[in-house]
């Protein structure tokens, strides 16, 4: 196997009276539709190594929701493997399920689903308790992780008598405290407003940048994928439009209906200098090189003043990794849409 | 057009169907011939060869049930746990003499436990509250009244949730069982109370204990509804929130369901207690020990 920690294969998940049947022979949405199933999720494939955040962005009804339930088998898939750390999940047991759940998987979702009874530190113990840990040790791990979330003072706290942020603070830390190896996000941050969806998103890329650990994070916004991904999965009726890095997707999108997605993106914003770099061949482009993973907006300024055709571009190490053709990133800076589609190829 | 559009609804609804005019038509045939007297009677009130004699075989049925497949047994020895269980309230709030044996418990005793438990329940409000209520039956000298439909209310309640709350989870669990349930629970709650009374006196007898028992099943069919409403509200997230915890089957119903369904089992423990008040009075004709009729007390 490859280092993939969670790899999805041929996945299909169909409602309706006979889902196996319904999918032989690679039906499209409109033949499922006539026999009476909907595919929630169709036909999709991935990987994601240890480390990575894959971001699932699609609009609502798009499958997004399912497939990470799939990759929890919370959903039992209809066709298709999903393999977690090596094991096919799929053909676990009840009891081996539970014990990788209680071992490895955290998740976090949309609307909190706190226990309405428990108090702060008593939800976020829960898993915990569920493993049959102490109740010395589960109150002290909870304690820490209520800690790292900010809500110290409130431990004491029910739900009920926390602000939506507060309370998913709360599910984040209860995500959290089994210390899991992979970490599920259902729209964490959809149900809140937001100005506290900003703070909780620097708040998660603070935890996410302490612990590194792989995620799968769901969202409809597109916004909150560009800036939290490092790779962006866009659903569309249930199957995976195109898998990729936000510039990539920004840059080359691989259908019309991506394109509408990326129209409205401040692409200065998204794209990095590295992205559009071409090779030197040759040119010895004068100046300070540019760091690969500038964005353009970072860059604005010294692409407007520097009068040379071309900026050389320079990875961490400090090796030329390519050019930068000027004229191109201002068009993508300020340009037009004709321009765009120059600077795409 | 409009006009056209206007007319045709109202043309529908006078004349529904096609035999509309012939029924009305039949009607006033009908009318007319009772005015002249020559209608036959049965048409008029069922003749008593009509009637089906559903005394005798509802008696018939009763006595087999009982006598033939021995469920008087099965009865007898639930209704004996439940006498035994009604014998020390008894004792404990009114002296009644059984075991242990060691009341009746003072009534300021009495009246301090119940403000006791309202402060723990609710502050010092309803520890006011029902400490208060308490001193004022005292003072009223109503207490040993008071104490006897308690003491049945104090077993029949608890009896009561706990039957309905396990009834409701096996409803809810299985389809089956709702299917054969909720027909039951229809008729047992459009039945007038008194009509719960003679089943019980049947295969129980009479005195307290009939009386708990028939408090019983008249309590238990809303705390049967609320459970299995409750449990169908709890938001499937939750749920899939205990299952990502490693929760087994059995810890998801008492940690995760039971807990975020607590309203409607609040709400049904509150009908419980609403419907024993009521029948537990009522119950008295059987033999329960009430203010209704004191002169049974022995």
């Amino acid at each position: 196997m490859s280092d993939a920690l969670i790899s999805a294969r041929d996945v299909w998940k169909v409602y309706g009276p006979n889902p196996i049947g319904a999918i032989s022979g690679d039906p499209t949405p409109e033949a499922l539709q006539a026999s009476g199933h909907i595919a929630a999720v169709r036909d999709v494939s991935f990987d994601i190594p240890r480390g990575e955040m894959l971001v699932v962005m699609g609009l609502s009804g798009s499958g997004k929701s399912t497939l990470v339930r799939c990759l929890s088998r919370l959903v039992e898939i209809t066709a298709g493997s999903v393999t977690v750390d090596g094991a096919d999940i799929g053909a676990l047991s009840d009891r081996e399920l539970i014990a990788l759940r209680r071992e490895k998987m955290g998740m976090v979702f949309q609307n909190f689903a706190l226990l309405p009874n428990r108090t702060v530190l008593e939800n976020v113990a829960f898993p915990l308790e569920m493993r049959g840990q102490d109740m010395t040790s589960r109150r002290a791990r909870a304690a820490e992780m209520v800690r790292l979330v900010g809500l110290d003072e409130r431990e004491d706290y029910f739900p009920r008598e926390l602000s939506g942020g507060q309370q998913q603070r709360v599910g984040i830390a209860r995500s959290l405290a089994i210390e899991p190896d992979i970490w599920f996000l259902d729209e964490p941050f959809s149900a809140l407003d937001p100005l506290i969806r900003r703070d909780m998103q620097d708040e998660f890329l603070r935890l996410q940048a302490m612990l590194g650990k792989p995620i799968v994070f769901i969202t409809h916004d597109f916004d909150e994928a560009l800036r939290l991904a490092d790779r962006i999965a866009i659903m569309k009726d249930g199957a995976v439009e195109q898998i990729d890095t936000p510039d990539r997707i920004v840059l080359h999108p691989a259908t019309s209906y991506i394109g509408r997605f990326t129209e409205d993106i401040d692409k200065a914003r998204v794209v990095r200098a590295g992205s559009l770099a071409r090779p030197l061949n040759g040119t010895v482009p004068q100046g300070s090189p540019v760091p690969a993973d500038a964005t353009l907006r970072d860059l604005a300024r010294r692409l407007a003043e520097d009068p040379s055709e071309y900026l050389s571009v320079a990875d961490g190490s400090g090796a030329l990794i390519g050019v930068l053709a000027r004229a191109a990133a201002l068009d993508l800076l300020f340009g037009p849409a004709p321009a765009l589609a120059e600077a795409a190829e | 057009m409009s006009l056209l559009t206007a007319e045709a609804p109202a043309r529908t609804v006078a004349f529904p169907f096609a035999g509309g005019r012939i029924g009305v038509g039949i009607a006033v045939l009908v009318i007319i011939a009772e005015m002249l007297g020559v209608l036959p009677g049965w048409l008029m009130r069922p003749p008593d060869w009509l009637l089906l004699p559903l005394a005798d075989w509802l008696n018939a049925g009763f006595a087999f049930a009982r006598d033939n497949l021995g469920l008087i047994h099965l009865t007898r020895w639930v209704a004996d746990g439940v006498q035994w269980l009604l014998d020390v309230a008894a004792n404990l709030l009114y002296g009644k003499r059984r075991w242990p044996n060691i009341g009746p418990v003072p009534w300021t005793m009495s009246a301090a436990t119940g403000a006791c438990l309202g402060w723990w329940l609710g502050g010092w409000r309803l520890a006011a509250l029902a400490g208060g209520t308490f001193v004022w039956i005292a003072v009223m000298g109503q207490w040993k009244w008071a104490m006897e439909p308690l003491s049945v209310i104090i077993v029949a309640a608890p009896l009561a949730v706990a039957l309905g709350r396990t009834l409701g989870i096996w409803a809810w669990r299985s389809t089956r069982v709702e299917c054969v349930l909720d027909p039951l629970l229809n008729l047992a709650q459009s039945m007038p109370h008194f009509a719960y009374m003679i089943p019980v006196v049947v295969f129980i007898g009479v005195g307290p204990k009939a009386g708990a028992i028939v408090t019983i099943i008249f309590a238990v069919p809303p705390m049967i509804r609320m459970t299995l409403l409750g449990l169908r509200k709890v938001p499937p997230e939750v749920v899939e929130a205990g299952r990502m915890a490693g929760a087994t089957e059995w810890q998801l119903l008492r940690k995760v369901r039971l807990p975020t369904a607590r309203t409607e089992l609040l709400v049904g423990v509150n009908q419980v207690i609403m419907q024993s008040l009521a029948m537990v009075v009522l119950a008295s004709f059987i033999g329960m020990p009430s203010p209704l009729m004191p002169e049974q007390i022995g």
